[in-house]
This record gives C-alpha cells, sequence and structure tokens, in this order.
C-alpha cells in the first residue's frame, strides 16, 4: 500500500471527523433535547391545576411528572384554558407590534448606516451591535430608571411641554416594546445594512443617470432590491419576538405576559415539567405556523406581481 | 430647500435612534456612581461605595467567578465546534451541505427560553443539572455559529497556495495546519473565543434555567434584585459585566474589522 493511498483514506476519515463535534452537539444539545421536550410534554403532570403549587410529594423526580405515562392532557388543559388562551392570543398580538416596530427602526437605520461616511459607518456598526452583546437585565435596568414617572424621559416630555403630567411608561405595552425592539433590532439592522451593502451600485447611478432623482432611484431600484435580505431579518424578528421573555417579564404587568415567561412559571413555580414542556412545545410550533403563513403570503405576492 | 430638510430629519432619525441604543447602558452604568439608594440618577455626589459593597459580598464574588468559570468553558466547546466545522466547509464538499452548513447556524436564531428548557429535561435524566457543563453547553449553542462565521471568512480569504507549498516541501496535513494556517487565521480565532465570552458572561435565560445555587451566575443573581428591590448594587453589578463587555470587544476591534465581517454574513 502507498504513502498516498493512505494519505487519501486519512484524508476522507479526516473529512467526517472534522464535523463530528458539529453532529455531536446538534444530536445531543440541540435536536435530541427537542424530541425529548416533547416527550416530557406527553406526560402525566403532577399537579391538580395550571394554578398554585404542584403536588411535589416525592422528592427525585417523582415530583416533575408521573413516569412512563402518555397523555395529551397538558396540550387538552392548555387549549381549554381561557387563562393560557389569553397569554397565546397576547403572545402574538406583541410579536406583531414587535415586529412592525423593529421593521420600522431597522430599515430606515440600516440605511442611514449604508449612506454614511467610512468613519460614521464604524461607530454606527458599534453602536448597534453594543445591545446585542450586552447583558439584557442592564439593558432593563437602564429603561426601568429612564421610563420611571421621575425618568429622564417624562422629564423631557414635560419640560418640552408635550404632557402636563408625568405618563406611566413603565411596566405597560409601551415598555414592553421599546425593550422588546432594543433586544432584536440590532440583528435586523445588522442584516439589511449587510443586504444594502450587497447590492450593485451601478443599477442606482445608472437610474439616476437616466434623470431619476434620488427619491425615485430609491424606491425603485435600492427598495424593491433589498426587500430579500429585509425578508429574512422580518422572519428572524417574529421567531424572537414570539420567544418574548425578558421584556414581558421585567417591564411589563400581570396582563402583559407571554408564553415563554409561563414556562418556568410552571417549570419552576409549580414544579410541572410536563406543562412546561408543552407550553415551550408550542410556542415552537407558534414559531413554525407564523413563518409558514408569512411564507405563504411573500410566495403569493411575489407570484401575483410577476404574473 | 425640501431636500435639506430631508436631510436634516434623516440625521435627527440617526441621532434618536443612536440614543435609544446607548442611553439605556448609560443610564445604568451612571447608577452605580450615585449614592442614592432610590432610583434617582445622581447628581452631582459621586460614590464607589456599591462597587465596593460588590467586591466584597461573597455571593456577589461567587457569581462572578461562576461566570467566569461557565465562560471559561464555553469558549472552550464553541472553538473546538467551530474550528472544526469551519475547516470542514472551507475544505470539503458534502452531499448536504448547504443544508448542514444552514442547520450548523440555526441554534442561534432559536430563543433561550426553548433551548434551555429542552436542556433542561434533558439535563435532568442524564444527571448535569446543577453542573457547570450543561449552561457552558447551551451557551456554546449560540457561541460557536458565531465562531463558524468570523473563522469561514478569514478560511475563504486565506491564500490556498500557502499550505500546499507546506505540503509540498513534505507537512503532514496536521503539520501544515498547526504551522501555517493556524497563526494566519489567529486573530479570528481570538475573535470568536471573545464573542462565546461576551455571551456567555451575558447571558441570562439559560443560566436561569439550568443553573442551580451552586452554579448561579451574576445574571441570575441580578435578576431577583431587579424584579424585586431595585438598588444600586445591581448598577454596580451591570458596571462590571459592561467593563468586562466593553474591554473584550475593544480587543476585538484590534484584532480585525468589524465592518468587513458586518459585510460579509449578508446571507
Amino acid at each position: 500500500m502507498s504513502i498516498s493511498i493512505l494519505s487519501e483514506r486519512l484524508s476522507r476519515y479526516n473529512k467526517f471527523f472534522l464535523l463530528s463535534p458539529l453532529l455531536f452537539f446538534l444530536i445531543f444539545f440541540f435536536a435530541g433535547p427537542l424530541l425529548w421536550l416533547f416527550r416530557v410534554s406527553l406526560y402525566q403532570s403532577r399537579g391538580s391545576s395550571g394554578f398554585g403549587i404542584g403536588g411535589a410529594d416525592g422528592k427525585e423526580g417523582g415530583g416533575f411528572y408521573v413516569e412512563g405515562t402518555w397523555t395529551l392532557e397538558n396540550y387538552f388543559k392548555f387549549f381549554q384554558d381561557e387563562y393560557f388562551r389569553d397569554i397565546m392570543f397576547f403572545t402574538v398580538e406583541l410579536a406583531f407590534i414587535v415586529t412592525m416596530v423593529t421593521m420600522l427602526v431597522s430599515y430606515p437605520m440600516a440605511y442611514y448606516i449604508y449612506k454614511a461616511g467610512a468613519k460614521l459607518k464604524t461607530f454606527l456598526l458599534i453602536i448597534v451591535i453594543l445591545p446585542k452583546l450586552s447583558n439584557m437585565l442592564v439593558l432593563v435596568y437602564g429603561l426601568q430608571i429612564l421610563l420611571a414617572n421621575n425618568g429622564w424621559i417624562n422629564k423631557a416630555l414635560v419640560g418640552l411641554g408635550i404632557i402636563d403630567e408625568p405618563v406611566k411608561l413603565v411596566y405597560t405595552l409601551f415598555s414592553v416594546v421599546v425593550s422588546k425592539v432594543l433586544l432584536i433590532a440590532p440583528y435586523t439592522i445588522l442584516v439589511i445594512t449587510a443586504a444594502l451593502h450587497g447590492l450593485d451600485r451601478t443599477l442606482r447611478d445608472a437610474a439616476m443617470g437616466l434623470g431619476a432623482s434620488g427619491t425615485r432611484a430609491f424606491l425603485t431600484i435600492t427598495f424593491p432590491l433589498s426587500l430579500p435580505g429585509s425578508y429574512v431579518a422580518l422572519l428572524i424578528t417574529i421567531v424572537w419576538a414570539l420567544g418574548a421573555f425578558v421584556s414581558p417579564l421585567l417591564l411589563g404587568n400581570p396582563d402583559l405576559q407571554t408564553l415563554a415567561v409561563e414556562v418556568p412559571k410552571q417549570t419552576f413555580e409549580n414544579v410541572n415539567w410536563a406543562m412546561g414542556s408543552a407550553i415551550a412545545f408550542i410556542i415552537l410550533g407558534l414559531m413554525f405556523v407564523v413563518v409558514l403563513v408569512f411564507n405563504l403570503i411573500i410566495g403569493s405576492a411575489i407570484k401575483w406581481r410577476t404574473a | 430647500m425640501k431636500r435639506s430638510i430631508g436631510k436634516v430629519t434623516f440625521h435627527l432619525f440617526g441621532l434618536l435612534l443612536v440614543t435609544y441604543f446607548t442611553l439605556p447602558m448609560v443610564v445604568a452604568v451612571l447608577m452605580s456612581f450615585g449614592p442614592s439608594r432610590f432610583l434617582r440618577l445622581p447628581t452631582n455626589k459621586w460614590t464607589l461605595k456599591w462597587y465596593v459593597e460588590f467586591f466584597t459580598t461573597t455571593k456577589w464574588m461567587d457569581g462572578l467567578w461562576n461566570s467566569l468559570i461557565v465562560s471559561g468553558l464555553t469558549i472552550v466547546f464553541a472553538l473546538i465546534v467551530g474550528m472544526a466545522t469551519a475547516l470542514a466547509f472551507t475544505k470539503y464538499k458534502y452531499k448536504w451541505g448547504a443544508g448542514l452548513y444552514t442547520l450548523s447556524l440555526t441554534p442561534v436564531f432559536t430563543p433561550a427560553v426553548i433551548i434551555a428548557m429542552s436542556l433542561l429535561t434533558v439535563a435532568y435524566r442524564t444527571g448535569m443539572w446543577g453542573g457547570y457543563t450543561i449552561i457552558a453547553v447551551a451557551h456554546s449553542l449560540w457561541a460557536f455559529p458565531l465562531v463558524i462565521m468570523v473563522l469561514k471568512v478569514s478560511l475563504d480569504g486565506l491564500d490556498k497556495s500557502l499550505e500546499e507549498a507546506a505540503r509540498g516541501m513534505g507537512a503532514t496535513p496536521i503539520q501544515a495546519f498547526f504551522t501555517v494556517t493556524l497563526p494566519l487565521i489567529m486573530p479570528s480565532v481570538l475573535v470568536g473565543a471573545l464573542f462565546a465570552f461576551i455571551i456567555s458572561i451575558n447571558e441570562f435565560i439559560m443560566a436561569l434555567f439550568l443553573g442551580t445555587v451552586d452554579t448561579e451566575t451574576l445574571p441570575r443573581i441580578i435578576y431577583p434584585v431587579l424584579r424585586y428591590r431595585l438598588t444600586p448594587l445591581v448598577a454596580a453589578a451591570s458596571g462590571v459585566l459592561m467593563l468586562l463587555t466593553v474591554l473584550v470587544l475593544l480587543l476585538a476591534a484590534r484584532l480585525v474589522n468589524l465592518g468587513k465581517l458586518v459585510q460579509y454574513q449578508r446571507s
């Protein structure tokens, strides 16, 4: 056997060996756990209801769910109980508001960055990434103080004569949306900026050379061409918004709670892991449904435009 | 005239957003230097007493220590997975390559609550619950996709003939990798490690689900204080986290051109 054959074998072995850490993580720590999550959601739960302290009688294993059972009762309970249904509707509602606001903020900002000079661009990019890289609890803390009744925002609004006395801003839908957008927008802005940078500049120049105004060139060339990239940003926004957890928990009120908040509540406060898993799985399902619906709408819109 | 008004509005909008993105952090850090125990921004009196309290309270210091252990482990996991995957995708063609590459990036788009709850059910079964490893594993699910992206950029830009030259002169593939490729991509490897560190040190939701009293990370200790009794001690803890993040970020910015990275990450 010659060396070259040996080396080729080694190389083929290497080809799959290099992928093994990724596959290990994806199978055992990502896909596998998601399947197991579904399994746990099918256990019979110990608690008699979704409220109050569940029957945590046994310490090891006994308290979390009933071993060896297969049942859909958690899902039935979820969809029959008005409490859970309300939370689900609010989760979807919040996701749509957050998505709209995020896109309305992100696109102009991305365009602003795209238009900025080299130095300003680097500065803006760093500013935009910063919230994503910092601790979300730090952001929430800052917002709690800024939006308080005696906070800077209220003082500024009163000082400018826009309002007569401080308005309640914190622990409202407003503060929930403001914080959630702040947590998502860094990503969408980056994606849309990248999409704008990926465009062929000569197209716009050609339109302007043919006499189109700047606004017109933007509306007919730049904007339509940047839509595919923006669509990716939109889908990510919806997925993240449906998983909203910290914003409603720390800047919302009891009427503004989401499914994601309900997961640890069921799991840890009610010691009902089966219900917690079921809700986590329902969030996952919602994400799939919403993304699918959007794909259908966008798909038919493209068909309609090109037809 | 009409044009310049449009321009001014545009710049005002930019300024407004920059304020929106930075002010919460600035305020949080400012609070940590104020003497008041209540939610009042400091005006003329400044103090370091909250930082003294932070660094002398065992609970907070334990939290900082736990955070550092978890992020250290996260760096190791993220680099192993990220480097191997980035190398695999630059060197070889796979049948399901495009799909697998997309799949390798999906964890970073999965909301933390989903990852956390699913890993909790598994950690409970495998006895990993209560250890540092499972938290680091969760964090690396968010970190390794970034390492892959950063390294892919740098590996794609690499001159392939360099490694071939090394091979031609008799180096084994492993030798060629460690003496030629690795030193060339080292800045990106470091940036990947720094990103992994930043993600892990700041991550809260997964740590909330997967941590226990013995493995409480800093954000997990901040959370109840934030929810039930707001004190500037939280601000001091935030200040420490911010300082760590900014230092690491500055280091990263020195190592690579961040703007270039953003423009590459198009898809």
